[in-house]
Protein backbone atom coordinates (compact mmCIF):
# COMPACT_ATOMS: atom_id res chain seq x y z
CA UNK A 1 0.00 0.00 0.00
CA UNK A 2 2.43 2.24 0.98
CA UNK A 3 4.21 1.25 -2.00
CA UNK A 4 2.05 2.11 -4.41
CA UNK A 5 0.86 5.52 -2.43
CA UNK A 6 4.86 6.35 -2.96
CA UNK A 7 4.79 5.42 -6.93
CA UNK A 8 1.92 7.71 -7.38
CA UNK A 9 3.10 10.15 -5.71
CA UNK A 10 6.27 10.14 -7.49
CA UNK A 11 4.52 9.84 -11.24
CA UNK A 12 2.04 12.78 -9.98
CA UNK A 13 5.27 14.71 -9.57
CA UNK A 14 6.65 14.36 -12.53
CA UNK A 15 3.69 14.53 -14.85
CA UNK A 16 2.55 18.03 -12.88
CA UNK A 17 6.09 19.37 -12.95
CA UNK A 18 5.64 20.08 -8.91
CA UNK A 19 7.85 18.68 -6.24
CA UNK A 20 7.43 15.54 -5.06
CA UNK A 21 7.45 16.78 -0.92
CA UNK A 22 4.35 19.06 -2.03
CA UNK A 23 2.22 16.07 -3.55
CA UNK A 24 0.14 15.00 0.22
CA UNK A 25 -2.29 11.87 0.20
CA UNK A 26 -5.51 14.65 0.05
CA UNK A 27 -3.87 16.65 -2.76
CA UNK A 28 -6.17 17.87 -5.41
CA UNK A 29 -4.23 18.02 -9.03
CA UNK A 30 -6.22 20.85 -10.18
CA UNK A 31 -7.03 22.94 -6.86
CA UNK A 32 -4.03 22.11 -5.07
CA UNK A 33 -1.15 21.38 -7.54
CA UNK A 34 -1.93 23.32 -10.55
CA UNK A 35 -2.92 20.63 -13.18
CA UNK A 36 -5.06 21.24 -16.21
CA UNK A 37 -7.75 19.43 -17.82
CA UNK A 38 -4.73 17.91 -19.97
CA UNK A 39 -2.39 17.30 -17.49
CA UNK A 40 -5.35 15.18 -15.53
CA UNK A 41 -5.53 12.91 -18.73
CA UNK A 42 -1.70 12.39 -18.97
CA UNK A 43 -1.74 11.81 -15.15
CA UNK A 44 -3.76 8.92 -15.81
CA UNK A 45 -2.25 7.79 -18.95
CA UNK A 46 1.11 7.50 -16.76
CA UNK A 47 -0.55 5.35 -14.28
CA UNK A 48 -1.94 3.14 -16.94
CA UNK A 49 2.13 2.48 -18.08
CA UNK A 50 3.58 2.27 -14.59
CA UNK A 51 0.96 -0.25 -13.25
CA UNK A 52 -0.01 -1.73 -16.31
CA UNK A 53 -3.46 -1.33 -16.10
CA UNK A 54 -6.40 0.14 -18.13
CA UNK A 55 -8.28 2.63 -16.64
CA UNK A 56 -11.77 3.30 -18.42
CA UNK A 57 -12.47 7.02 -19.62
CA UNK A 58 -15.33 7.27 -17.50
CA UNK A 59 -13.07 5.99 -14.20
CA UNK A 60 -10.59 8.34 -15.25
CA UNK A 61 -12.64 11.63 -14.58
CA UNK A 62 -13.46 10.62 -11.42
CA UNK A 63 -9.85 10.44 -10.34
CA UNK A 64 -9.18 14.34 -9.37
CA UNK A 65 -7.20 13.68 -6.46
CA UNK A 66 -3.48 11.41 -4.93
CA UNK A 67 -6.34 10.19 -2.62
CA UNK A 68 -8.51 8.41 -5.59
CA UNK A 69 -5.43 7.49 -8.03
CA UNK A 70 -4.32 5.21 -5.04
CA UNK A 71 -7.19 3.69 -4.18
CA UNK A 72 -7.82 2.80 -8.00
CA UNK A 73 -4.67 1.59 -8.22
CA UNK A 74 -5.01 -0.40 -5.17
CA UNK A 75 -8.18 -1.91 -6.01
CA UNK A 76 -7.61 -2.94 -9.37
CA UNK A 77 -3.94 -4.67 -8.63
CA UNK A 78 -5.53 -6.79 -5.62
CA UNK A 79 -7.74 -8.18 -8.78
CA UNK B 1 -23.58 26.82 -56.18
CA UNK B 2 -20.59 28.58 -55.75
CA UNK B 3 -18.20 29.66 -58.18
CA UNK B 4 -15.28 27.30 -58.66
CA UNK B 5 -12.43 28.22 -56.45
CA UNK B 6 -8.64 27.19 -55.92
CA UNK B 7 -8.82 24.95 -53.01
CA UNK B 8 -8.53 21.17 -52.67
CA UNK B 9 -11.99 19.23 -51.39
CA UNK B 10 -12.78 18.89 -47.41
CA UNK B 11 -12.74 14.68 -47.66
CA UNK B 12 -14.76 13.64 -44.68
CA UNK B 13 -15.84 9.98 -44.65
CA UNK B 14 -15.60 10.07 -47.83
CA UNK B 15 -17.52 12.99 -48.93
CA UNK B 16 -15.81 15.17 -50.80
CA UNK B 17 -17.12 19.01 -48.96
CA UNK B 18 -15.73 22.80 -49.80
CA UNK B 19 -13.51 23.45 -47.21
CA UNK B 20 -15.89 25.51 -45.32
CA UNK B 21 -17.20 24.32 -42.38
CA UNK B 22 -19.73 26.42 -39.62
CA UNK B 23 -19.36 26.47 -36.85
CA UNK B 24 -21.90 25.25 -34.29
CA UNK B 25 -23.27 28.07 -32.02
CA UNK B 26 -25.94 28.01 -29.40
CA UNK B 27 -28.31 28.80 -27.70
CA UNK B 28 -30.13 28.55 -31.03
CA UNK B 29 -27.92 30.33 -33.44
CA UNK B 30 -27.36 27.72 -35.91
CA UNK B 31 -30.02 25.68 -36.34
CA UNK B 32 -31.61 24.29 -39.24
CA UNK B 33 -32.11 26.53 -41.48
CA UNK B 34 -27.76 27.69 -40.96
CA UNK B 35 -26.68 24.36 -40.81
CA UNK B 36 -28.98 23.68 -44.09
CA UNK B 37 -28.08 26.45 -45.76
CA UNK B 38 -24.64 25.64 -45.70
CA UNK B 39 -24.44 21.89 -46.02
CA UNK B 40 -26.74 22.86 -49.37
CA UNK B 41 -23.70 25.16 -50.99
CA UNK B 42 -21.73 21.99 -50.30
CA UNK B 43 -20.37 22.95 -47.03
CA UNK B 44 -20.16 21.48 -43.42
CA UNK B 45 -23.63 22.96 -41.73
CA UNK B 46 -23.81 22.28 -37.98
CA UNK B 47 -26.47 22.33 -36.02
CA UNK B 48 -25.72 23.46 -32.05
CA UNK B 49 -27.47 20.74 -29.87
CA UNK B 50 -27.49 23.27 -26.65
CA UNK B 51 -31.22 23.84 -25.35
CA UNK B 52 -32.99 23.55 -28.96
CA UNK B 53 -36.53 23.46 -27.05
CA UNK B 54 -36.30 27.31 -27.00
CA UNK B 55 -37.21 27.01 -30.88
CA UNK B 56 -40.21 25.05 -30.52
CA UNK B 57 -43.32 27.13 -28.99
CA UNK B 58 -45.09 23.56 -28.30
CA UNK B 59 -41.97 22.13 -26.98
CA UNK B 60 -41.19 25.93 -24.26
CA UNK B 61 -45.20 24.94 -23.49
CA UNK B 62 -44.59 21.30 -22.94
CA UNK B 63 -41.49 22.75 -20.46
CA UNK B 64 -43.82 24.96 -18.37
CA UNK B 65 -45.46 22.16 -17.38
CA UNK B 66 -42.92 19.77 -16.11
CA UNK B 67 -40.36 19.14 -13.32
CA UNK B 68 -37.07 18.09 -13.54
CA UNK B 69 -34.19 17.80 -15.59
CA UNK B 70 -35.19 14.52 -17.53
CA UNK B 71 -38.16 15.78 -18.67
CA UNK B 72 -36.50 18.74 -20.01
CA UNK B 73 -33.62 17.11 -21.42
CA UNK B 74 -36.20 14.47 -23.34
CA UNK B 75 -38.08 18.31 -25.08
CA UNK B 76 -34.69 19.10 -26.29
CA UNK B 77 -33.79 16.02 -27.76
CA UNK B 78 -37.17 16.00 -29.91
CA UNK B 79 -36.17 19.85 -30.86
CA UNK B 80 -32.64 17.99 -31.87
CA UNK B 81 -34.40 15.93 -34.03
CA UNK B 82 -36.62 18.03 -35.67
CA UNK B 83 -33.73 20.80 -36.44
CA UNK B 84 -31.30 17.72 -37.48
CA UNK B 85 -34.33 16.59 -40.36
CA UNK B 86 -34.78 20.13 -41.30
CA UNK B 87 -31.13 20.75 -42.03
CA UNK B 88 -31.16 17.66 -43.64
CA UNK B 89 -33.82 18.39 -45.90
CA UNK B 90 -32.79 22.15 -46.45
CA UNK B 91 -29.37 20.45 -47.51
CA UNK B 92 -30.77 18.32 -50.43
CA UNK B 93 -28.20 15.94 -50.60
CA UNK B 94 -25.21 18.26 -50.54
CA UNK B 95 -23.10 18.85 -48.45
CA UNK B 96 -22.74 17.58 -44.65
CA UNK B 97 -25.20 18.20 -41.45
CA UNK B 98 -23.15 17.94 -38.58
CA UNK B 99 -24.05 18.55 -34.79
CA UNK B 100 -22.20 20.15 -32.17
CA UNK B 101 -22.35 18.75 -28.47
CA UNK B 102 -20.52 20.08 -25.91
CA UNK B 103 -18.98 17.58 -23.28
CA UNK B 104 -19.54 19.97 -20.82
CA UNK B 105 -23.67 19.79 -21.27
CA UNK B 106 -24.70 17.29 -18.80
CA UNK B 107 -26.88 14.79 -21.50
CA UNK B 108 -24.31 14.90 -23.97
CA UNK B 109 -24.13 10.82 -23.89
CA UNK B 110 -28.28 11.04 -25.09
CA UNK B 111 -27.75 13.77 -27.57
CA UNK B 112 -24.65 12.29 -29.41
CA UNK B 113 -27.03 9.16 -30.08
CA UNK B 114 -30.11 11.53 -30.56
CA UNK B 115 -28.07 12.96 -33.61
CA UNK B 116 -27.02 9.75 -35.13
CA UNK B 117 -30.42 8.46 -34.79
CA UNK B 118 -31.68 11.68 -36.81
CA UNK B 119 -29.17 11.39 -39.75
CA UNK B 120 -26.74 13.32 -38.77
CA UNK B 121 -23.66 12.84 -40.85
CA UNK B 122 -20.90 14.02 -37.87
CA UNK B 123 -20.82 14.87 -34.64
CA UNK B 124 -18.06 17.39 -33.44
CA UNK B 125 -17.55 17.72 -29.51
CA UNK B 126 -15.44 19.91 -27.65
CA UNK B 127 -16.33 22.52 -24.34
CA UNK B 128 -14.24 19.61 -22.84
CA UNK B 129 -12.02 16.78 -23.74
CA UNK B 130 -13.88 14.13 -25.54
CA UNK B 131 -12.64 10.56 -24.74
CA UNK B 132 -15.08 8.74 -24.79
CA UNK B 133 -17.43 9.84 -27.85
CA UNK B 134 -16.37 6.76 -29.69
CA UNK B 135 -18.77 4.46 -27.62
CA UNK B 136 -21.37 7.05 -27.44
CA UNK B 137 -21.42 7.08 -30.91
CA UNK B 138 -20.59 3.26 -31.42
CA UNK B 139 -23.75 2.00 -32.61
CA UNK B 140 -23.51 4.51 -35.20
CA UNK B 141 -20.03 3.81 -37.05
CA UNK B 142 -21.19 5.71 -40.23
CA UNK B 143 -21.35 8.76 -38.66
CA UNK B 144 -18.15 10.91 -38.91
CA UNK B 145 -16.58 11.96 -35.10
CA UNK B 146 -14.96 15.36 -34.82
CA UNK B 147 -13.36 16.35 -31.80
CA UNK B 148 -12.78 19.80 -30.82
CA UNK B 149 -9.39 20.76 -29.87
CA UNK B 150 -6.70 23.58 -29.53
CA UNK B 151 -3.42 22.57 -28.73
CA UNK B 152 -1.35 19.89 -29.96
CA UNK B 153 -1.34 18.44 -26.81
CA UNK B 154 -5.07 17.69 -26.12
CA UNK B 155 -5.04 16.00 -29.60
CA UNK B 156 -2.23 13.58 -28.70
CA UNK B 157 -4.29 12.81 -25.83
CA UNK B 158 -7.36 12.04 -27.98
CA UNK B 159 -5.75 10.16 -30.63
CA UNK B 160 -3.37 7.94 -28.01
CA UNK B 161 -6.99 7.07 -26.68
CA UNK B 162 -9.15 6.84 -29.60
CA UNK B 163 -6.68 4.50 -30.88
CA UNK B 164 -6.71 1.95 -28.07
CA UNK B 165 -10.09 1.84 -28.75
CA UNK B 166 -9.50 1.59 -33.00
CA UNK B 167 -11.09 4.58 -33.91
CA UNK B 168 -9.48 7.63 -35.51
CA UNK B 169 -11.14 11.19 -35.46
CA UNK B 170 -12.50 11.41 -38.95
CA UNK B 171 -11.30 15.18 -38.91
CA UNK B 172 -10.32 17.64 -36.05
CA UNK B 173 -11.22 21.19 -35.42
CA UNK B 174 -8.55 23.37 -34.19
CA UNK B 175 -9.79 25.92 -31.81
CA UNK B 176 -8.01 29.21 -31.22
CA UNK B 177 -8.83 30.52 -27.87
CA UNK B 178 -7.66 34.31 -28.78
CA UNK B 179 -10.03 35.11 -32.01
CA UNK B 180 -13.09 32.32 -31.25
CA UNK B 181 -16.19 33.38 -30.31
CA UNK B 182 -18.49 31.63 -27.09
CA UNK B 183 -16.56 29.01 -25.28
CA UNK B 184 -12.67 28.99 -25.63
CA UNK B 185 -10.45 26.12 -25.33
CA UNK B 186 -8.15 27.38 -22.89
CA UNK B 187 -7.97 27.35 -18.79
CA UNK B 188 -7.65 31.09 -18.05
CA UNK B 189 -8.49 34.29 -19.45
CA UNK B 190 -4.74 35.54 -19.46
CA UNK B 191 -4.06 32.11 -21.12
CA UNK B 192 -5.95 32.66 -24.47
CA UNK B 193 -3.15 34.21 -26.38
CA UNK B 194 -0.24 31.72 -25.23
CA UNK B 195 1.32 30.57 -28.30
CA UNK B 196 0.89 26.99 -28.24
CA UNK B 197 -2.52 27.81 -30.00
CA UNK B 198 -1.27 29.75 -32.94
CA UNK B 199 -2.67 27.38 -36.02
CA UNK B 200 1.34 27.22 -37.71
CA UNK B 201 2.47 25.38 -34.55
CA UNK B 202 -0.54 23.09 -33.98
CA UNK B 203 -0.78 21.95 -37.47
CA UNK B 204 3.16 21.54 -37.55
CA UNK B 205 2.65 19.36 -34.32
CA UNK B 206 0.19 17.73 -35.07
CA UNK B 207 1.49 16.46 -38.57
CA UNK B 208 4.67 15.43 -36.42
CA UNK B 209 2.33 13.59 -33.73
CA UNK B 210 1.02 11.66 -36.80
CA UNK B 211 3.97 10.65 -37.87
CA UNK B 212 5.22 9.35 -34.46
CA UNK B 213 2.11 7.43 -34.66
CA UNK B 214 2.56 6.01 -38.08
CA UNK B 215 -0.46 7.88 -39.44
CA UNK B 216 -0.18 9.30 -42.86
CA UNK B 217 -0.34 13.07 -42.65
CA UNK B 218 -3.51 13.38 -45.00
CA UNK B 219 -5.07 10.93 -42.87
CA UNK B 220 -7.17 13.38 -40.75
CA UNK B 221 -8.32 16.66 -42.09
CA UNK B 222 -7.28 19.78 -39.97
CA UNK B 223 -9.65 22.53 -39.59
CA UNK B 224 -8.54 25.38 -38.11
CA UNK B 225 -11.20 27.84 -36.49
CA UNK B 226 -11.45 31.20 -35.01
CA UNK B 227 -10.85 34.54 -36.47
CA UNK B 228 -11.46 33.28 -39.95
CA UNK B 229 -12.88 36.55 -41.55
CA UNK B 230 -11.21 37.10 -45.12
CA UNK B 231 -10.79 35.18 -47.95
CA UNK B 232 -6.71 36.20 -47.56
CA UNK B 233 -6.74 33.73 -44.12
CA UNK B 234 -8.57 30.79 -45.77
CA UNK B 235 -5.66 30.82 -48.56
CA UNK B 236 -3.06 31.15 -45.64
CA UNK B 237 -4.37 28.16 -43.98
CA UNK B 238 -5.12 25.98 -46.50
CA UNK B 239 -2.31 26.92 -48.95
CA UNK B 240 0.38 27.75 -46.41
CA UNK B 241 -0.05 26.03 -43.50
CA UNK B 242 -1.83 22.60 -44.57
CA UNK B 243 -5.37 22.66 -43.11
CA UNK B 244 -8.01 20.86 -44.82
CA UNK B 245 -10.62 22.97 -43.78
CA UNK B 246 -11.92 26.37 -42.12
CA UNK B 247 -14.40 26.96 -39.59
CA UNK B 248 -16.24 29.87 -39.09
CA UNK B 249 -18.69 30.85 -36.88
CA UNK B 250 -19.89 34.50 -36.30
CA UNK B 251 -19.17 35.69 -40.45
CA UNK B 252 -22.28 33.04 -40.33
CA UNK B 253 -24.37 33.70 -37.10
CA UNK B 254 -25.19 37.05 -39.09
CA UNK B 255 -26.46 35.86 -42.39
CA UNK B 256 -29.58 35.90 -43.06
CA UNK B 257 -29.95 32.31 -43.12
CA UNK B 258 -28.96 32.55 -39.23
CA UNK B 259 -31.67 30.88 -36.69
CA UNK B 260 -31.14 33.64 -34.52
CA UNK B 261 -33.66 36.88 -34.29
CA UNK B 262 -32.62 40.07 -36.60
CA UNK B 263 -31.37 41.90 -33.45
CA UNK B 264 -29.06 39.19 -32.46
CA UNK B 265 -27.39 39.63 -35.80
CA UNK B 266 -27.71 43.54 -35.55
CA UNK B 267 -25.89 43.46 -32.41
CA UNK B 268 -23.02 40.91 -33.31
CA UNK B 269 -22.53 42.69 -36.60
CA UNK B 270 -22.48 46.29 -35.34
CA UNK B 271 -19.87 45.49 -32.59
CA UNK B 272 -16.54 47.01 -32.22
CA UNK B 273 -13.64 45.51 -31.02
CA UNK B 274 -13.60 47.68 -27.71
CA UNK B 275 -16.82 46.04 -27.40
CA UNK B 276 -16.02 42.65 -27.17
CA UNK B 277 -14.62 40.66 -24.06
CA UNK B 278 -13.53 37.97 -22.60
CA UNK B 279 -15.05 36.64 -19.18
CA UNK B 280 -15.49 33.64 -17.18
CA UNK B 281 -18.25 31.76 -18.08
CA UNK B 282 -20.65 29.12 -15.88
CA UNK B 283 -19.60 25.94 -17.60
CA UNK B 284 -15.34 26.85 -16.11
CA UNK B 285 -13.96 27.76 -19.39
CA UNK B 286 -13.19 31.56 -20.48
CA UNK B 287 -15.79 32.94 -22.99
CA UNK B 288 -15.97 35.95 -25.37
CA UNK B 289 -18.89 37.93 -25.93
CA UNK B 290 -19.75 41.69 -26.48
CA UNK B 291 -20.62 44.15 -23.30
CA UNK B 292 -23.87 44.72 -24.01
CA UNK B 293 -26.22 45.97 -20.83
CA UNK B 294 -26.26 42.40 -19.18
CA UNK B 295 -22.40 41.63 -19.21
CA UNK B 296 -21.76 45.03 -18.35
CA UNK B 297 -23.47 45.02 -15.36
CA UNK B 298 -22.74 41.77 -14.52
CA UNK B 299 -18.98 42.17 -14.47
CA UNK B 300 -19.60 45.08 -12.30
CA UNK B 301 -20.83 42.79 -9.83
CA UNK B 302 -18.65 40.01 -10.58
CA UNK B 303 -16.40 39.72 -7.86
CA UNK B 304 -19.36 40.66 -5.51
CA UNK B 305 -21.60 37.59 -7.01
CA UNK B 306 -18.20 35.34 -6.50
CA UNK B 307 -17.36 36.08 -3.06
CA UNK B 308 -20.99 35.21 -2.50
CA UNK B 309 -20.78 31.64 -4.29
CA UNK B 310 -22.47 28.69 -2.56
CA UNK B 311 -22.84 25.22 -3.81
CA UNK B 312 -26.78 24.85 -3.86
CA UNK B 313 -29.32 23.12 -5.69
CA UNK B 314 -32.15 25.89 -5.30
CA UNK B 315 -29.86 28.17 -7.41
CA UNK B 316 -30.42 26.28 -10.45
CA UNK B 317 -33.89 28.01 -10.99
CA UNK B 318 -34.54 26.17 -13.75
CA UNK B 319 -33.77 22.93 -12.24
CA UNK B 320 -32.54 22.60 -15.58
CA UNK B 321 -29.09 20.87 -14.53
CA UNK B 322 -27.88 21.78 -17.73
CA UNK B 323 -24.01 21.32 -17.47
CA UNK B 324 -22.08 18.97 -15.22
CA UNK B 325 -20.38 21.74 -13.37
CA UNK B 326 -21.64 24.84 -13.06
CA UNK B 327 -20.18 27.35 -11.36
CA UNK B 328 -23.52 28.91 -10.14
CA UNK B 329 -24.93 25.86 -8.62
CA UNK B 330 -22.25 24.59 -7.60
CA UNK B 331 -20.64 27.92 -5.89
CA UNK B 332 -17.25 27.74 -7.69
CA UNK B 333 -15.98 31.27 -6.86
CA UNK B 334 -13.95 31.76 -9.52
CA UNK B 335 -16.32 31.15 -12.42
CA UNK B 336 -19.14 32.72 -13.47
CA UNK B 337 -22.41 33.29 -11.74
CA UNK B 338 -25.20 33.84 -13.71
CA UNK B 339 -27.59 31.33 -15.71
CA UNK B 340 -26.61 30.41 -19.09
CA UNK B 341 -29.65 28.67 -20.87
CA UNK B 342 -31.46 31.87 -19.49
CA UNK B 343 -28.89 34.43 -21.26
CA UNK B 344 -28.48 32.52 -24.30
CA UNK B 345 -31.93 32.21 -24.60
CA UNK B 346 -32.75 35.50 -24.72
CA UNK B 347 -29.95 36.61 -26.76
CA UNK B 348 -31.32 34.12 -28.97
CA UNK B 349 -34.78 35.75 -29.08
CA UNK B 350 -33.49 39.47 -29.78
CA UNK B 351 -33.37 40.70 -26.62
CA UNK B 352 -30.69 43.42 -26.23
CA UNK B 353 -30.71 44.26 -23.16
CA UNK B 354 -31.15 40.84 -21.32
CA UNK B 355 -29.28 38.32 -23.33
CA UNK B 356 -25.74 37.15 -23.55
CA UNK B 357 -24.18 37.76 -27.15
CA UNK B 358 -21.41 35.29 -28.04
CA UNK B 359 -18.95 36.74 -30.46
CA UNK B 360 -15.66 35.84 -32.26
CA UNK B 361 -12.80 38.67 -31.85
CA UNK B 362 -12.90 39.79 -35.31
CA UNK B 363 -14.69 42.82 -37.14
CA UNK B 364 -16.63 40.89 -40.25
CA UNK B 365 -15.85 40.62 -44.06
CA UNK B 366 -19.41 42.30 -44.79
CA UNK B 367 -18.96 45.07 -41.85
CA UNK B 368 -22.60 45.25 -40.47
CA UNK B 369 -24.31 44.14 -43.39
CA UNK B 370 -26.37 41.13 -43.16
CA UNK B 371 -25.72 39.08 -46.21
CA UNK B 372 -26.53 35.07 -47.04
CA UNK B 373 -25.15 31.43 -46.45
CA UNK B 374 -23.83 31.54 -49.90
CA UNK B 375 -22.53 34.95 -49.92
CA UNK B 376 -20.59 34.35 -47.48
CA UNK B 377 -19.35 30.90 -48.69
CA UNK B 378 -18.61 32.37 -51.93
CA UNK B 379 -16.72 35.26 -50.49
CA UNK B 380 -14.44 33.40 -48.68
CA UNK B 381 -13.54 30.90 -50.84
CA UNK B 382 -13.10 33.26 -54.02
CA UNK B 383 -12.79 36.78 -52.26
CA UNK B 384 -15.39 38.33 -54.19
CA UNK B 385 -17.66 40.27 -52.03
CA UNK B 386 -21.60 41.09 -53.68
CA UNK B 387 -21.85 43.16 -55.73
CA UNK B 388 -23.14 46.42 -53.53
CA UNK B 389 -20.30 45.67 -51.52
CA UNK B 390 -17.46 46.04 -53.92
CA UNK B 391 -15.30 49.13 -53.72
CA UNK B 392 -16.56 49.15 -50.12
Amino acid sequence: MENIEARVKKIVAEQLGVNEAEVKIDSSFVDDLGADSLDTVELVMALEEEFECEIPDEEAEKITTVQQAVDYVTAHLNK
Amino acid sequence: MSRPHAFSPLVIRGRSLLPIVQGGMGVGISAKQLAGAVAREGGVGTVASVDLRHLHDDLLADAANLEGQDGINRLNRIALDREVKGALQRADGHGMVAVNIMKAVDDHAALVRQACESGAHAVVMGAGLPLDLPEMASNHPEVALIPILSESRGIGIVLKRWMKKGRLPDAIVIEHPNHAGGHLGAASIAGVGDAKFDFARVLEESFELFKGLGLERERIPLIVAGGVNSHEKVQTYLQQYGASGVQIGTAFAVTSDGDAHINFKRTLAGATREDIVEFMSVAGLPARGILTPFLKSYLKREDKLQANAKADAARCTQALNCLTVCGLRDGLSKVGQFCIDLKLAAAFRGETSKGLFFRGAEPLPFGDAIKSARETIHYFLTGEKPLDLRGA
